[in-house]
């Protein structure tokens, strides 16, 4: 069987549905000319992401920010920068917390599609950790736990540098909010304290999205136990 | 259990625009991705920063008009190429653009020679039509389905995988060795 190179370029593109894809599988392991021409296109493919790929770590620059904020002054002057940076809010602090965070913890947050997601130990974290429990080797605290409007279970994390509100869609943990946080003023109680103090731009998020209160722990040992999924059951202990 | 117990209503005021300040989070999340494909569409940094700026300020705008089935990728990328068609409109500069200094900013002068692979990609790019240049960029680079791709170029698919097709052929021949050349 033969394939137009237009049908191996759409194989590589994620175009083709299975069973044509499985044709073209098939022929790659029979026929060492299909699998050429499709490592051909894989690597120009390939070749392509990796060389683009530094240019979304790039800071964006805060007048970007500030307009997707609908902010009014013109970006230049280092006064409206600071302005600013004081009045910096969740939105803010999602892209320039996101892009602190990925720097400083490299694979702990990721973007899918647009969309922040958790891996790692921050995910492992939001999992299993109890509310205000301090678990020896993990630097993720968790804040409070509640089911927010759109049904699903959200819950606030916070690590010496940053915290966020973390929801569960999908069986992932979706970030909703991240920011920087203020280094505390004793630098020794920084640690102890920082599950009780959320930024304010993170609980205004939580306020936003909150339906009825916080969960308290036997709540969220419920939640827990059927992995964070308000359509599972919760099973049984005895 | 004092720290936890603290009721979030007494922190903040009440901001009850849920769905777009969801949607500006999500944009705030896609802007390197912005960048990058305004990069790739105006072949010039300061260019492309203008465009996503302007195409910020629009997407506000029409917040509401943005269906939740939709991608929010491919949305902006429409805005943003959008803005970038109406600001060559505007600025009367079409000429510049396509032959503009800038554009070899990014390559090395040797780039036959290949100082480092990244360059080269770079420089490859910078030098297909602007045609097959967004439908590389969108489909290669930034991985959107040929439907998503087409409808944000506002072309059929059909022209675009022939533009694509026409772009990926280009790229083989000036990133990989003549066959036979050397083995």
């Amino acid at each position: 069987m033969s394939f137009s190179d237009e049908t191996l370029a759409a194989y590589v593109d994620g175009e083709l549905d299975a069973a044509a894809a499985a044709a073209i599988e098939q022929a790659m392991r029979t026929d060492p000319g299909v699998a050429q021409r499709v490592a051909r296109y894989r690597a120009l493919r390939g070749r392509l992401q990796e060389a683009y790929a530094p240019e979304l770590d790039e800071p964006v620059p805060e007048h970007l920010m500030a307009a997707l904020r609908g902010a009014e002054a013109p970006p230049s002057a280092t006064q409206t920068r600071w302005r600013y940076a004081l009045a910096a809010g969740v939105l803010i602090a999602v892209g320039a917390g996101f892009l602190a965070w990925r720097q400083s913890h490299p694979g702990v947050i990721e973007s899918v599609d647009g969309t922040l997601v958790a891996r790692g130990s921050l995910a492992e974290g939001l999992s299993n950790q109890l509310s205000g429990d301090v678990v020896p080797g993990s630097e993720v605290r968790l804040g409070l736990s509640f089911l927010a409007k759109s049904g699903d279970y959200c819950r606030t994390f916070s690590r010496l540098k940053d915290a966020g509100l973390a929801c569960r869609r999908a069986g992932r943990w979706e970030i909703l909010a991240l920011t920087r946080r203020q280094p505390a003023a004793g630098a020794d109680s920084e640690f102890r304290t920082a599950s009780s103090v959320m930024p304010a731009d993170i609980l205004a998020d939580v306020e936003q999205r909150i339906a009825g209160g916080p969960l308290d722990r036997s709540a969220e040992i419920a939640a827990r136990s059927r992995h964070w999924d308000v359509n599972r059951p919760i099973p049984e202990t005895p | 259990m004092g720290g936890r117990k603290v009721t979030v209503q007494t922190y903040l005021p009440m901001n009850t625009t849920g769905t777009p300040e969801n949607v500006r989070e999500q944009i705030a999340a896609l802007l390197p991705r912005l960048r990058r494909f305004a990069r790739n569409l105006t072949r010039n940094p300061h260019d492309a920063d203008d465009v996503v700026q302007i195409a910020l300020e629009r997407a506000l705008t029409r917040l509401d008009q943005w269906r939740p089935d939709a991608r929010l990728d491919s949305w902006m990328f429409k805005i943003v190429r959008n803005a970038w068609i109406d600001e060559i409109r505007s600025r009367g500069r079409r000429n510049r653009i396509f032959a503009g200094p800038e554009a070899g900013e990014n390559v090395g002068e040797s780039s036959i020679e290949r100082e480092s692979d990244l360059l080269s990609v770079h420089a490859a790019m910078s030098r297909l039509p602007e045609e097959q240049r967004m439908a590389v960029s969108l489909v290669l680079i930034e991985g959107l389905p040929y439907k998503e791709a087409a409808e944000v170029l506002e072309i059929p698919i059909g022209t675009l995988t022939s533009r694509l097709a026409r772009g990926r052929e280009a790229l083989q021949a000036m990133l990989e060795p003549p066959a036979g050349g050397t083995t």
